[in-house]
Formats: C-alpha cells, structure tokens, sequence
C-alpha cells in the first residue's frame, strides 16, 4: 500500500480554507494521520451476528396493530372504485384507506426532489429546458394504478393474517389500460401514456457538452466505432425486507416513525411535508439497516402511511414488507439504454465520444441520480477532448427505480469499457495498449472532462500497471492451456474506471466528553452494513487521542441527530470524517480554553498531546475526561457542535481484472479470479475498506452474471418475484477477491478522502463481459447482453457459425 | 402463454360432448372445484381452490362458449380472478375429433392461450406448466370415472369419482406433449371443463 505524503494545498480546501490553518485542526490531522490505517475488527459485529441488533421489525408499542397492503396486479389500470365493505367486516379489521381518504385528508405527495442540484451536478431539465414532471408520488393513488404492485389501498387490523386475508377481499374494479414497460419501446411514437401531462413519456432530454464541435470531429475521423447496450433493471435484494412502526401520540401531537433508511433525516424532513405538519412534529429512528445499497435513501409510501393510519385509529401500526412484496415494490436500480459512439484517429487516439442515454425512471420519478451522474462521466478514464451526450428518461409502467450502489457509474463504465474493446478489434489495436495511449495522465490532474467534470487525483496508469501485475496478466496463457486441458475455455477480462462521489452536501457532528468517561459522537449519515460505529469511532479516538473503546457513535434518531445526509453517493467518511475533524478541533480548542482557566494560564501555553492538556514547560497536566468532569460546575459539559457543507465531488479510481471459465457444453460461467487496484483516497480503515470492496464487487458481478427483474413485455407483469427467479451471488459461486488499496490523497478535503463503498462495483459489470466474451470469442462472438447466465453463453456459441480455431 | 395439448379418450364423441358441456360433470371433475354453475348457452362460473407452487387462492372464474359447433368444437374465453393471487386470462379451442376404431375413441384437443397476472406470474409462471399438467391429468381421469357411471347423478350424489380407478387405462396420454395449462388456465379449464384451461 502506497502512503503518500499529506500533501492538502490550503487553497484546494474549498469548503474549509479557514480552518486549514488552525493549529487544532493541523493537530487532530495530524494525529489522525499516525494512526489511520489499522485493520481495527468491526465493534458492532458481535452485536448483529449475536441477534442483538436493532432493525426496523425488531421494535414493537404497546396496542400495536398491523398493516397490508392491497397491490395492483396490473401494469396500468384505472381504478373505477373500491369496495371495502365485506373487508372491513373481517374480523379484526380496523381500518381500511384509499387514496381518496389520502385526498380527502389533504396528505401532499412525497417531495422526492429527484434532480441533483449540488453545483457539480449535471443539470438535467425537461424536454422544453424547463422544470420536468416528475409524476406526483401520493401514499395512494386516486386515478391509476401505473405498476405493478403499487399499493392502492391499505388494510389495518389487530394481527398481521387478519389485515392479510381483508386485504385479499377488498374488491378493486380496475379498468386495464395499455401499456408499456420496455426502455427503448416507451421512449417510441405511440407507447401507452403512463402520464396523461407527459403523453409521451420523455420528461428529461438534455444535451451536454459540445454537439457542433463533436459532429464535426465524427465527420472528418478516421475511425468511428458504435455500440448500443442495456444495462438492465436488478433490485437491492436487503435482507431485511422494509419495515416500519409509526405511531401518532394524540398528547403531544408527534408522529414517531421506527424504520431502517439510509438517513433518518431525509424521512423525517419528507414525511413531515407528505403530513403536512411541521419537521419537529416527526420523529424518525433507523438503528440497525439490514442493507441498503440505494433501495432504501428516498421515502416509500408504506413510511407514510403508517403513520397516518395510525393518527386516524389512535393505535401503533405496523407494516413489514413479504419478500414478494420487496421484488415487486422497493425501488430498483439501473436499467439505462445507451448508444454510444467513439471517433478514433490512425493511431488509435480517441478523438470524440457521442452518447444516447436513456433512463427508465418506473411509474414517477423518485430520482436522476444514475442518468445525472454517469452524464458527467461519459468519458471514462480516458482523455477524451470533446463529448456530446444527449440524456433522456422516459415513464413507464414498472416500479420506480433510484440510485444503486454506484449510481449511474457502472452503467457507462460499461458504455466506454465495451466500446474500446470493440474499437481495438475492429481497428486492431491491443486493448490494453489502446487504453493505454489515451488514459489521463497523472500529470494532467485535476482534469476537466469533455463535460466539465473536474477529476480532482488519480494515477490511473499506474493502478492499471499494479492491477496487471497483481492478477498475473502475463502468466494468462498457461493458465488458459491447464483450462483447455479440462475442456474449459479461459476468458480474462480488462477494465479501468473512474466515478463520482458527491452526496448531500451538509452534515453535523457533535462530540461529548461523558462523565462516565466516554466520548459521545452523534452524526447524521446512517450506516447499513459500512462499520460506522467502528470506523467513526477510531477518526475520532485518534484524533482526540483516546483509545477507541472509549467512543461511541450515536446515529439515526432524528431527535438527536438534527443534520445530516445520511449514506449514499461513497459521502460517509468524506462529509462524516470531515465534520468530525472539525468538531474535534473544536473540541480541542474549547479543551484549551478551559485547560488555561484551570491552570490559571494563557491558552497559548496550554498544549494537548497523547490525551493531556499540558502547560507547556512544565508537568502541570489533565486528561480530556478529567477536564471534562473538573469544568462541569464552571463551564458546563465539554461538548462541541459543527456543521459543514461541502460541494465538491471527489473521484475514486481504479482498474479490476476477472478471469472466468467456461464450460463450451452447457455455457455456464464460473469466475475463477478477480482482481482490483482501487484508489479510495485516504483508508481509514482497510479491513473495512477491503470488505466494502469485496461486497460492491458481489454486487456487480451479480448483475452481469445473473440479476434481472425480469418483466414480460406483452402483459407487463415482473416475473422475477422470489430468489427461485432471481439469481444472486454467493459465496459458493463467488472467487476469492485479490484487491489492493491505492491511496491517492484527494486535494478535496481535509482528509484526503475520496470514497471506497462503491469502487468494487463499478467496473465490475463490464470487466465480468468482457472476460466472458474473451473465453468465447473464437466463437465469433464480440457481443454478451447480461446477466451471462448458462442459456446466454450457450446460445451465444451455438447461434455462431464459427467453430473454435 | 400458450398450451397446446390432446388426450385420446376411449368413448364416443357425443358422450364425450355431452359430459364436457354439462356443469354438473364439470363440477365433479375439475379438481378443486366446490362450485359451479351455469349452461353452455349462458357461460359458466365456477369457484376453484388450487396451489401453484407456493400460491394457494381461491379464484372466481367466468367463461362463456363461442363458435360453439357440436359434437366437434368450442372456444372457451373467461377470466379467473383470485384476490391477491392475481388473474388469469385467455381462451381455449377445444376439438373433438372422431377417431372411430373398435373402442370408439375421440381425440380431445385443446389450444390455449392466456396470460396470468399478479403472484401468479411472479411466483407462479415457472410451474403452471407442470400444474396445468397435474390438474389436466385429474381432469381427465375424473371424466373418465363419470363415464363409467350409467348416467350424471344428482346433487346427492357424493363426490367421488376422483377416488374410481384411475381410469383403467380409459384416458391415455397421446404421444407428444401432453400438458397443459396455466394457472388461469386451471380457472377456465374448469369453468370449461372441457379439459383445459386455460391458462
């Protein structure tokens, strides 16, 4: 592991140029740079694996009572009415709400805000350049019921069976409409209109970058290289199924919510507006998160409703999600149609890049998450001189999809990844040598893309180097021989990438010395799996130099956690690390102040060093806890409180290699080695990073090898509805993973963080392809639609005409 | 989806028209059937509890009979609703064709085609190929049960037929593909009661 020199310039500290300089800050920094880096076991381990874990379901009140959902089971239908009466006479049976009482009550959509507004993101707009329809998202729909599964009324009653069976005697009278599930096909003259004000479904279409300049380049290169993809649609698969507890306290007027997220804040804040009451009024808590990886930042309608079936019958309800019932309804990820173009001069140098992307957003728009951040990253690793993309999204009849662990990335890191190793066949250039030649030299950082994303650090050839070397890239072809001696074909399989982590821009931290001798940290991300208590814990004991057990992370109740944008976009230990500096300089700094009126002294001669305030020059001393405890009386608890907003996108990088075999007789695919350099920035801790990493890449060769919500144009029903239709990856069809941490310190932050959650699945969709598509190419095949299951391959070598050479 | 599919069954082809059109008949052979009613002029409704792999629904089903040409054919279409289970939809050409021979013989064959919605599809679509089967084969067994009794009994009748020997060998699978349905298919099929459903 490379650990280069903190080298932070004062004027690259955009969102923090005053503090470069504080001695605190220099202090804590400096600590915190001794001592990162330590493979410290999880804290919270033995907890979750003891059963000691506190998710959403685990949490009961006392008069509970239970929700289910009655769900459309067409893609489109016009609801004529519904009939409750023989439902409400079940036993049992307490309520039952439509979305006319959603109406009749004056509840107010969920503000989902879906187009990313920091300054760096892309700016997407409607058709007209104007503000797009982004389909209002109500707890119920009055109109229409426009996927399936979409909730169209809910059934409350004393136990769970009973609300069950009412559900399946409320009588629906739907009308079935036309209509449309596919991306490319919704996005066509004369689909069905999934919304009346967007007849025909397109309610983004931007362009970016240069297009005259771009269609004149194409129009005088030597080589121009096309592909189309569609990178498909795949859900989150948690496992813990969604789940939530609201309760309505008549006294005091508050809405108290218990459900897993990935940020209490952002619920908080959006169900108080779908409530129409004031933020104070919700109360929001998210312990422990079975999973997340995006399903779960944006509100689901269940939260809300909930908590107003539970105001209108005076009692605690609960709903907890069926796993049919989280295939058909937690938002999905991906599914973006792409078609891409790529000019190249004789010598094989990329002149231009010209991109199509269509995202399919489902039934309402919850988020452009994916089709903003992977405009801004069309290009790739690549120094690409002039770009032009056109980014569109279309409505259709599916559940609505949001950001998915790497958000946006994968799916054009496999657009430009595919697209130069179809270049170097066709022109015949070596893939790696035609990388090579046009990777973004380090020499050139911060680079500013074709499209104006500015990549703040990286030594992209160098990981490509390292990543060569570590996964025995020369060594290939005696291993594809020892293959072929069991009738195996070998495949390897090349990608570099970059990707974006930007996130909600403020967080807040506060830090307490307790009088029982612990150090309280309260922080508004929400970790589903990341090890915050563990990796948070340790910034700050290093910082304030105390032993890590001393620490606690307190997290996801919003009536201690005021701010705070939750986990998502590799934003956790940058925007978190970040503010928890600050606040420990705070911290020290106000430790200082008292340290000088308790030794009768000036701050200037009070220094901290291994957890004592000193008086410089002499053995006058006290611990931060001592302190704490002796200046109670006189200036209150030892507390400090910041918040911090920071903007800039930060991009971490790397180059991953698979190799698979392939059996030839029935096309089933095992990968057989995996290797990835990934430049997180600062690692605070690599065993956690090492784990996030082996995780993303699960979670990305699961979409290319087996993955899919499938869904039958014709009747669009989704056909993928248990794990007996939906392959996933597991440790017995998983390799072991060969990783490496670069560490290339971000100018970005104070920190030098860049972000390791989503690096392992990035180029992972694309390197899988290409691997497989190498072990079959002396088929003639130059072509995989994933997921790469057995009958893809198999097909795939016998529709070919050619024989292996 | 589509399900195609015949069965050469041992009676001649008026008999066999006869049962496949009279509710009671229908009633008794559909497996899972506790309700039935209806006339071949009037279409048929039928309630029928069935387990497609891991769902189990009761479905309200209505179908109705066109290009109604007897003794030889029939279009069945209908609908099969079952709660959260989702729906089935589609129809059925049903052929009776002669085959003569000393058994007297007619050659059942069935097309449908439908579509299932809701569980059903998400859960279901991989096994309704081999339910339909399942409950084709019962079908027809228990139609083969009733010809062997001299005449349709009342309501009185206990329900029994399906516990008769298999069909002494009455019922036989054509070569090819036998089959059959879907889960809809099992709704219309036994509104039907010719013998498939539809899916």
């Amino acid at each position: 592991m490379t650990r280069p020199t903190p080298d932070i310039s004062p004027a690259a500290l955009n969102d923090v140029r005053q503090e470069g300089n504080s001695p605190e800050l220099d202090l804590v920094r400096k600590a915190l740079f001794q001592h990162v880096g330590k493979p410290i076991p999880r804290k919270e381990d033995r907890r979750l694996t003891t059963g000691k874990g506190r998710f959403s379901d685990d949490f009961s009140l006392p008069g509970q009572t239970y929700a289910a959902m009655v769900r459309s089971p067409y893609p489109h239908a016009r609801i004529l009415g519904i009939d409750t009466a023989d439902a409400l006479a079940m036993p049992g049976v307490l309520t039952i709400l439509t979305g006319q009482d959603v109406r009749d009550d004056g509840l107010l959509p969920v503000p989902h805000n879906p187009v990313p507004s920091t300054n760096f993101d892309m700016k997407l707009t409607a058709p007209d350049g104007g503000i797009p329809f982004i389909g209002p998202h109500y707890l119920l729909p009055t109109d229409k019921a426009r996927h399936v599964g979409e909730a169209v009324a809910i059934v409350v009653a004393e136990t769970s069976a009973q609300a069950v069976d009412a559900a399946e005697q409320v009588m629906v009278d739907y009308e079935e409409l036309p209509h449309i599930t596919g991306t490319a096909a919704a996005a066509e003259p004369g689909a069905a209109s999934v919304w009346d004000e967007v007849p025909d479904n397109v309610f983004i279409d931007t362009k970016f970058g240069d297009w005259a300049a771009t269609d004149a380049v194409f129009a005088s290169a030597r080589h121009v290289v096309r592909a189309d993809f569609h990178i498909d649609r795949v859900t989150a698969m948690t496992l813990e199924p969604r789940a939530a507890l609201g309760s309505f306290d008549e006294e005091t007027g508050r809405y108290t919510l218990y459900a897993g997220s990935g940020g209490a804040v952002r619920q908080k804040g959006e169900l108080s507006k779908v409530l129409g009451v004031e933020a104070d009024r919700v109360r929001v808590l998210s312990f422990d998160v079975g999973g997340n990886f995006g399903a779960r930042n944006r509100v689901y309608v269940e939260f809300g409703l909930v908590l107003w079936a539970s105001r209108r019958i005076g009692r605690p309800v609960k709903f907890t999600a069926t796993r049919s019932e989280a295939f058909l309804t937690d938002y999905q990820g991906r599914d973006l149609v792409t078609k891409v173009e790529l000019a190249l001069d004789e010598n094989g140098k990329f002149l231009a890049l010209r991109a199509d992307n269509l995202s399919n957003v489902g039934a309402r728009c919850v988020s452009l998450s994916p089709l903003s951040k992977g405009s801004g990253l069309i290009t790739g690793s690549y120094d690409i001189p002039i770009a032009a993309l056109r980014a569109r999204a279309v409505f259709t009849n599916t559940m609505c999809t949001q950001a998915y662990r790497s958000s946006g990335r994968p799916e054009v890191t496999y657009a430009i990844e595919r697209l130069v190793e179809l270049a170097a066949l066709e022109l015949g250039f070596d893939p790696l040598e035609l990388r090579r030649k046009n990777l973004i030299p380090e020499s050139a950082m911060p680079y500013t893309n074709a499209v104006g994303s500015i990549y703040d650090s990286g030594q992209y050839e160098k990981n490509m180097d390292w990543v060569l070397r570590i996964a025995d890239w020369d060594g290939f072809d005696a291993r594809k021989a020892q293959s072929a001696s069991r009738g195996k074909l070998r495949g390897r399989g090349f990608a570099n990438y970059v990707e974006s982590s930007i996130g909600s821009p403020r967080e807040r931290a506060e830090i307490e010395i307790k009088l029982d001798g612990t150090v309280e940290v309260v922080i508004g991300t929400q970790p589903s799996g990341q090890g915050h208590e563990t990796s948070f814990a340790q910034v700050v004991a290093d910082m304030i130099q105390v032993p890590v057990a001393k620490v606690w992370i307190v997290l996801g109740d919003t009536d201690i956690v005021s701010v705070g944008g939750g986990s998502h976009s590799g934003r956790s230990m940058r925007h978190a690390g970040t503010v928890m500096a600050m606040a420990a300089a705070d911290l020290l700094t106000e430790g200082r102040k008292r340290a000088a009126d308790l030794f009768d002294t000036e701050m200037s001669g009070i220094e901290f060093e291994s957890g004592y305030f000193k008086v410089t020059g002499t053995n006058k001393a006290i611990d931060i806890f001592a302190l704490g405890e002796q200046t109670r009386g006189t200036h209150g608890p030892l507390r400090v409180a910041r918040n911090n907003e920071m903007h800039t996108p930060v991009y971490p990088n790397g180059a991953a290699i698979c190799e698979v075999e392939v059996d030839p007789e029935t096309g089933l695919v095992t990968i057989v080695g995996y290797s990835t350099i990934d430049d997180v920035g600062r690692c605070i801790n690599p065993l956690i990073v090492h784990g996030q990493t082996h995780g993303g890449i699960a979670q990305g060769v699961g979409q290319a090898m087996w993955e899919l919500c499938a869904i039958e144009p014709e009747t669009g029903q989704p056909l993928a509805g248990s794990l007996m239709d939906y392959g996933m990856p597991r440790s017995d069809n998983m390799p072991f993973f060969n990783c490496e941490i670069a560490e290339v310190i971000s100018p970005t932050n104070p920190l030098g963080i860049k972000a390791g959650g989503e690096g392992g699945t990035t180029p992972a969709l694309v390197t899988v392809t290409n691997a497989v598509i190498d072990a079959v190419k002396d088929f003639g095949v130059t072509n995989l639609a994933m997921p790469l299951t057995p009958f893809t391959v198999w097909k795939a070598i016998h529709q070919s005409n050619r024989h292996p050479a | 989806m589509e399900i195609k599919g015949e069965y050469l069954i041992d009676a001649p082809r008026e008999k066999v028209w006869a049962l496949i059109n009279d509710p009671d008949v229908l009633a008794k052979c559909i497996p899972g059937c506790d309700d039935l009613q209806g006339t071949p002029e009037e279409g048929f409704s039928a309630r029928v509890t069935t387990k497609i792999g891991p769902v189990k629904a009761t479905f309200n089903g209505a179908v109705t009979l066109s290009n109604v040409n007897p003794p030889e054919s029939y279009t069945i279409s209908g609908e099969g609703k079952g709660g959260v289970a989702g729906f089935a939809k589609g129809g059925a050409d049903v052929l009776l064709v002669d085959e003569g021979g000393a058994g007297q013989q007619t050659r059942l064959t069935y097309n449908v085609k439908a579509q299932v919605g809701g569980k059903l599809a998400q859960l279901g679509s991989r096994l309704i190929d081999s339910t339909a089967k399942k409950l084709a084969g019962e079908f027809f067994t228990n139609l083969v049960a009733q010809m062997e009794e001299p005449a349709p009994q009342e309501n009185d009748a206990d329900v029994s037929a399906s516990q008769s020997p298999a069909g002494s060998g009455a019922a036989k699978r054509s070569t090819g593909r036998t089959v059959l349905l879907t889960g809809v298919a099992i709704v219309i099929v036994a509104a039907l009661a010719a013998m498939m459903l539809g899916h």
